[in-house]
């Protein structure tokens, strides 16, 4: 019974950090620019295709596929941000709202479109293979997938400490106007920023592709998923990414084992209410004024 | 008396003359004899969740249609209608292809859709066959217009178990135990309590341990397969989609666990061509029971090769298969009727006593439900990352591997 805990729990760790890489562009875009990317999945859904594409077409490992996958999606998220969504970053929640939805569904019908509905599986070695520490088994690409979530985000917050780029986008974040008027260059940070959240996206798509099929109809959970661990983690917090998706994780490991395993969903969204009603801002939530 | 002799008629003028007449005067009817054309409407989940076996479906309707023309002589246009996958839309597609003047509906995967699609064609008055749909609810209904060539779910599992239970009463160290890993969605959920049922029913020899239900949304079963693995069951009996059943093996592999024997009842996953993409070699000696294309059937390999030539990245698989002899169900019943008003291929569905062209069944007759009496599973295993009929004997292309070679081994 020991082992099976043990096994449970670190399985839900690693599930838990993957969760919190899928969240982090999502935290990202929405700390600084304060729009809420609904494409967010769409775009992990694109990371997986690079994925596949990589492993199965070419034979790359899941690592470099990342790398393909952060720059494609930086440029196309840079691309996105001049040309349409910094038309709309002033517009009322609604609007960008439905906007996001329609680049979702264009992002996953070109999807659908270029690969068809089949699920695309990378067939990489890490799809199969675990570490073993006596008893408990590390499921090795949950522990790459982890091993990066954690050097992402503290390559982030260096970046955005002690870069003078980085101080710009906290400026940013902190006072848009204030910005504006000592002449920072609020269009490039945005346009910048969108890039590096849609980059963290397309990152963790492909860092997970050994353990998701690809398929266009991901996106939607990716994005609920996304939600609920910065809501849970605190919205436009990297840490609070990170440990809204090790509660995550967690709370389905241990639901799975000590109640039915087809109550995890509803065990970890009953957690995303407790944190909406105690502590609507999640952990680490900066509070509003 | 002078005779009066005229030219001459003999039997054998006579003949001709009546024969010639006959081609005359009955020349348009024959002409109407010939099966009217005939449009059906295919409601099938070719987009969302669903895409992936529904447009299997769709391969399936056009490739019937056309071997139809050639086996029936029927000319048959396809109206293709989606519901994305959502069971509510059932209804609207139905509706849709009605207006569009289609005079026989087929459809629509899912049980949810296809009762949607079924309120809609009683109230039009316009048969439908349902390809594949395995709730109870289908045909228990009462609903007039239905002709359901698909088993339910019910008597998918009792045969399958009784395929099981002569597989392991056969083999020298049969599995002990046996954990149930199921969908909670209707289709998991409904096969789980069929099993359960027929397993005692059946007297299947190896003792059910556990039943674990998980989420048809589940990202991950790593604890749904330690728990199964804890439970220290050798046989894992899952029920499931496509994508679960690679995450199951994916887990079996990374967790260390060998059971002896993988079968699904009624669950996706052997059959389909993603199972062995995603897995590759650890996807032999994986088992289902499923409806599967007659090998041994006299037409079996030409349509085989034709829908090889026809989507040549594609497998006839059992969503196609079934497809294809809903297509055949239909011709036969119009070539029969030799009119296309719904309500004459509709007495003709009635009758029908067909000998089936492509799938493994017995006659396909349909009881006053609308079922099928004759419908039949195959018992398939993953060999050489294809999957083959090992089961029942007749129509067997090998005979089973037991015990499954372990994962590591491989």
């Amino acid at each position: 019974m020991l082992i099976l805990w043990g096994n449970v729990l670190v399985s839900g760790i690693l599930m838990g950090l993957v969760y919190g890489m899928i969240a982090l562009g999502l935290t990202i875009i929405f700390g600084v620019i304060r729009i809420v990317n609904f494409a967010h999945g769409a775009m992990v859904v694109f990371g997986l295709y690079v994925g596949y594409c990589a492993g199965v077409w070419w034979g790359i490992p899941t690592i470099v596929a990342a790398v393909s996958a952060g720059a494609l999606l930086f440029v196309f998220g840079y691309a996105l941000e001049t040309s349409v969504v910094k038309r709309f970053v002033t517009r009322p929640h609604h609007i960008q709202f439905i906007l996001f939805i329609g680049i979702s569904l264009v992002l996953s019908g070109a999807q659908l479109i270029a690969f068809g509905p089949d699920p695309r599986p990378s067939l990489s070695y890490l799809s199969f293979e675990t570490i073993a520490l006596g008893p408990i088994r590390l499921d090795l690409a949950r522990l790459q997938a982890a091993i990066v979530a954690a050097v992402m985000i503290l390559a982030l917050a260096a970046f955005l400490k002690y870069s003078t780029f980085g101080r710009f986008i906290r400026a940013a974040a902190d006072n848009r106007l204030g910005g504006l008027m000592v002449g920072l260059p609020i269009p490039k940070i945005y346009a910048i920023t969108f890039g590096i959240g849609a980059a963290c996206a397309g990152i963790a798509g492909a860092l997970i592709s050994p353990l998701f099929d690809a398929q266009p109809f991901l996106a939607v959970d990716f994005t609920l998923l996304a939600f609920v661990t910065v809501i849970v983690g605190g919205l436009g917090s990297f840490v609070g990414a990170l440990v809204g998706g090790l509660t995550i994780g967690l709370t389905e490991a241990v639901a799975a084992l000590l109640f039915a395993p087809s109550l995890k969903s509803a065990l970890s969204y009953g957690l995303l209410m407790i944190v909406l009603i105690v502590r609507p801002r999640g952990f680490f939530g900066a509070k509003e004024t | 008396m002078t005779s009066l002799k005229g030219p001459t008629m003999n039997r054998r003028t006579a003949m001709k003359g009546a024969a010639g007449f006959v081609a005359a005067t009955m020349a348009p009817w024959v002409r109407a004899a010939a099966p009217p054309p005939v449009k059906i409407g295919a409601i099938m989940p070719s987009s969302g969740i669903l895409a992936f076996p529904g447009q299997a479906c769709v391969r399936g309707i056009d490739l019937g249609a056309k071997f139809a023309k050639e086996r029936f002589g029927v000319d048959m246009t396809v109206v293709h209608a989606d519901t994305q996958s959502k069971p509510e839309n059932g209804r609207i597609a139905a509706e849709s292809l009605i207006q569009q003047g289609c005079n026989v509906l087929i459809g629509a995967w899912d049980s949810g859709a296809t009762i949607s699609a079924l309120q809609a064609a009683e109230a039009a008055k316009v048969p439908m066959v349902v390809h594949v749909a395995s709730a109870n609810q289908v045909t228990s209904q009462g609903f007039t217009q239905v002709f359901r060539f698909y088993p339910p779910a019910a008597t998918i599992v009792r045969q399958s178990l009784a395929e099981m239970k002569a597989l392991v009463t056969s083999v020298k160290d049969p599995p002990k135990g046996a954990v149930v890993l199921h969908l909670s969605n209707t289709m998991g959920t409904s096969t789980a309590t069929s099993l359960d049922g027929a397993w005692k029913e059946l007297d299947v020899p190896v003792k059910l341990l556990e039943y674990i239900p998980y989420d048809e949304k589940a990202r991950d079963l790593s604890v749904e397969v330690a728990k199964a693995k804890a439970s220290g069951a050798d046989a894992l009996v899952s029920v499931t989609r496509v994508n679960d059943a690679i995450m199951i093996v994916r887990e079996c592999i990374k967790q260390g666990w060998n059971p002896k024997m993988i079968f699904s009842p009624n669950g996706n996953g052997v059959p389909d061509k993603a199972f062995y993409d995603a897995l590759g070699k650890y996807a032999d000696g994986a088992m289902s029971s499923n409806l599967w294309y007659n090998p041994k059937g006299e037409d079996t390999r030409t349509i085989v090769d034709n829908f090889q030539s026809t989507y040549p990245s594609e497998w006839m698989d059992a969503n196609s298969g079934c497809a294809f002899e809903a297509v055949q169900i239909v011709a036969d019943a119009v070539a029969r009727a030799k009119s296309a008003v719904s309500s004459e291929i509709h007495a003709a569905l009635k009758a029908t006593d067909l000998k089936p062209i492509l799938m493994y069944s017995g006659p396909i007759k349909f009881d006053a439900t609308g079922q099928n009496t004759g419908a039949a599973v195959a018992v398939l295993q993953a060999k050489d990352s294809k999957p083959h009929v090992v089961g029942p004997d007749g129509i067997a292309e090998y005979k089973p591997q037991y015990p499954l070679a372990p994962f590591e081994k491989r």
